[in-house]
């Protein structure tokens, strides 16, 4: 390996190895695993550096590269993103709406006080949201983390996920309806 | 029931489409149309707009990092030295 080589791994894995591993694990659920595809990221940027023009920054360049291992191994392992696992946790949809759809009397969402948007300055609300997202599915935290952190579009999104559009919304529904209903239990009580 | 009415339940459903891919001219008059009859359903998308614009203001903060050893990262690096060596665009 050459001195130029050897000196772009050294910053790459100074500066992106665990950012790239965070992301692979939220992704996979598997932090072996994770490892493994991160390794095997910069070994081929490493071989397809000539190649790599700088349109965009080497952290984009390095997670395009980790998204697309991350692609290939849903592919070859399973033709279902989702296991039984990653599901655990979730309420079926039915919890909340009748076989009309309509809401269930219990769950008809009310108001959550006179100014909503106050809501978003309080930092105990902000806690009590993440207290409830901890407690979702891996299969709708993977999906929420993918979408708000890295702030994707919905549609490579999707591709990565190794989902359609309609499953991404559908499933990001259920969590939503879940997640409103967990903040409607913990942070507001209703005075009934 | 009416084509233009809509469940709450796909009504709901709507509202997450809306927000990430954008709805057609048809979804968004039956949206509409329902959330001018129902409160429940204007409520809901109200909070979900609040959820929504907390996790894109601060979700990085939340997400629990994950890091690797400073000994992951020499096996790593050695690895990765070693398959380039041998690899024949080297």
């Amino acid at each position: 390996m050459d001195r130029e080589k050897q000196e772009h791994l050294e910053v790459w894995m100074r500066d992106y190895s665990d950012t790239l591993y965070t992301w692979a694990s939220y992704k996979l659920n598997d932090a072996n695993l994770a490892k493994d595809l991160v390794q095997d990221t910069f070994i081929s940027a490493l071989q397809a550096w000539e190649r790599f023009e700088g349109r965009s920054s080497i952290k984009t360049w390095l997670t395009s590269i980790l998204n697309n291992k991350i692609r290939d191994h849903y592919r070859k392992n399973k033709n279902r993103m989702f296991s039984l696992d990653e599901m655990a946790g979730e309420r079926p949809i039915d919890d909340f709406f009748d076989s009309n759809g309509s809401w269930k009397p219990e769950h008809r969402p009310q108001l959550w006080g006179e100014d909503e948007t106050a809501l978003l300055d309080q930092t105990a609300f902000r806690d009590a949201l993440y207290n409830c997202i901890d407690g979702l599915s891996d299969r709708f935290k993977n999906v929420m983390v993918g979408k708000y952190l890295e702030k994707k579009e919905s549609a490579d999104l999707c591709q990565e996920l190794g989902i359609s559009a309609t499953n991404f919304w559908q499933i990001l529904h259920r969590a939503k309806v879940q997640l409103r209903n967990c903040l409607d239990s913990t942070w507001f009580k209703h005075a009934e | 029931m009416h084509w233009l009415m809509l469940s709450c339940k796909r009504a709901t459903q709507l509202m997450e489409k809306k927000m990430h891919f954008g709805l057609s001219p048809i979804e968004k008059m039956q949206l509409k149309l329902h959330k001018k009859a129902c409160k429940y359903c204007t409520a809901y998308e109200k909070q979900n707009e609040i959820i929504d614009q907390v996790l894109q203001e601060n979700m990085a903060e939340k997400v629990q990092a994950y890091c690797l050893s400073e000994e992951e990262k020499q096996r790593m690096m050695e690895t990765v030295r070693k398959s380039d060596s041998i690899s024949p665009s080297s």
